[in-house]
């Protein structure tokens, strides 16, 4: 016959729903943390993949300048190139600006790492040139 | 046959000498502590019933905080009403000093003593009688035969109430209602609670999967370092090829011309021979509207400028 006050049971549960909304904020405020955390990932992956993709594939980057340098006006005119671990070096006495336009007009307007360039006019239609290529 | 008769059995009046010796005591409550009420209604369910006690109750009680209860009687077919007020009872019980953890149950008088044949004299004043099935108090001094009160031979019927220990400070219904209310909350909130801790983890299990298909580093410290790193690069070189285009599309006569174009540690070095100083403050004038920075040097017709990219 001895029963608990109801009063108790209120108190008790007012005391749980308490609980129970700042446990609901909490994981709120950790879903919003969450949601952010996700967003700035999936922003931060994107670009990093893309670019990536542009600078840093070796093997990518290699295949592309080894296909600019088989180019039949290119081979003709006696471009000395070193291919290095983690650079190109391309380097020409008095060659024509025909061909060096065309070099240049391929590297520039590719996504190419131009680490050093030197061009020095020779003659009214020669110039040296030195250049390397970084990924 | 009774198997769960366990407890002493104990008469409770105001005007009754209970004793109780510290052991469960099953409660007969005195007919000076209810009101009843002998009724033919056409219902089968004692929950129907019930809920009309209140109104068939309505003009005979006195002001007070009232509890129902309702039995039908195999015997005769009518339904017994009874009202009670908890608080008065619960008086009595700490009057007689009986704490509320030695109460097994509370029976009425009516549904446990209607049988009785003879009065049953509670004190010098009264007595308990059976008038028209009904147990009665009544002064002594109308009955001629009575004997003393015994509880002996009595077996309990299943006809038992709860008392209400708070029905006086608190309205049941309503708290039930808060009660009610609240347990909703809480299971809204657990629910919601429930759903949003799954959707986080859904939103960590994306996240990692990222960090595996894009193959990040195991932190965002160093992921954000490497592409700061790269998007440096790329605004460096897109910044040279920017300003090469600026360069090499100046307009120059046919004996101006460039001599030198050197590109090493983020700067741009540029010899144009053959200039007047007129036309190197345009060169340079043109290149600064483009926003390019540059530093400039001019000797003997020629001009030196250093472009930091």
């Amino acid at each position: 016959m001895n029963r608990i006050n109801p009063i108790y049971i209120v108190v008790l549960l007012t005391i749980l729903l308490s609980l129970m909304i700042y446990k609901l904020g909490a994981s709120k405020s950790e879903l919003e943390e969450n949601k952010e955390s996700f967003k700035t990932t999936q922003a931060i992956a994107l670009k990093l993949v893309s670019l990536k993709d542009v600078y840093a594939d070796n093997v990518k980057i290699k295949q592309s300048l080894q296909r600019i340098l088989n180019d039949a006006s290119l081979r003709s005119a006696g471009l000395k190139t070193k291919f290095k671990a983690t650079a190109l070096s391309i380097s020409a006495q008095s060659v024509d600006l025909k061909t060096l336009n065309l070099l240049l007009n391929k590297i520039l307007n590719g996504a190419y790492i131009v680490e050093s360039m030197r061009i020095k006019r020779v003659s009214r239609t020669k110039a040296d040139l030195q250049m390397e290529i970084r990924w | 046959m009774q198997f769960n008769r366990q407890h002493k059995l104990l008469f409770l009046d105001p005007n009754y000498d209970a004793v109780c010796d510290d052991e469960k005591v099953d409660i007969i409550l005195s007919p000076s502590l209810y009101w009843i009420k002998k009724i033919s209604l056409p219902l089968n369910s004692l929950r129907e019933v019930k809920t009309l006690l209140p109104s068939i109750f309505e003009d005979m009680l006195p002001e007070g905080i009232y509890s129902y209860s309702v039995y039908k009687n195999s015997e005769d077919s009518l339904f017994y009403a009874f009202a009670y007020e908890d608080k008065k009872i619960l008086d009595v019980i700490a009057q007689h000093n009986i704490p509320m953890t030695h109460i097994g149950s509370v029976h009425f008088a009516q549904s446990e003593l209607h049988n009785i044949d003879h009065a049953m004299k509670i004190n010098e004043q009264q007595c308990l009688y059976v008038k028209d099935s009904i147990v009665v108090l009544v002064p002594t001094s109308w009955v001629k035969e009575k004997e003393e009160l015994d509880l002996s031979g009595v077996t309990l019927s299943k006809h038992k109430i709860t008392l209400q220990q708070f029905a006086h400070i608190i309205d049941y219904k309503s708290l039930y209602g808060v009660i009610s209310v609240l347990l909703i909350l809480i299971l809204i909130s657990f629910s919601e609670l429930l759903i949003t801790t799954q959707r986080s983890q859904e939103i960590v299990t994306k996240t990692d999967e990222i960090f595996v298909k894009d193959g990040l580093r195991p932190t965002m410290f160093e992921n954000r370092s490497i592409l700061k790193k790269f998007e440096k690069t790329h605004e460096v070189q897109t910044r040279l090829r920017e300003y090469l285009a600026y360069l090499l599309s100046l307009k120059l006569d046919k004996n101006e011309k460039i001599t030198l174009l050197s590109v090493k540690n983020k700067m741009i070095l540029v010899n144009f021979s053959g200039v007047d100083e007129k036309k190197s403050s345009y060169i340079t004038s043109v290149l600064t509207s483009k926003g390019v920075h540059l530093t400039q040097k001019y000797k003997d017709a020629t001009l030196h400028l250093e472009i930091k990219i």
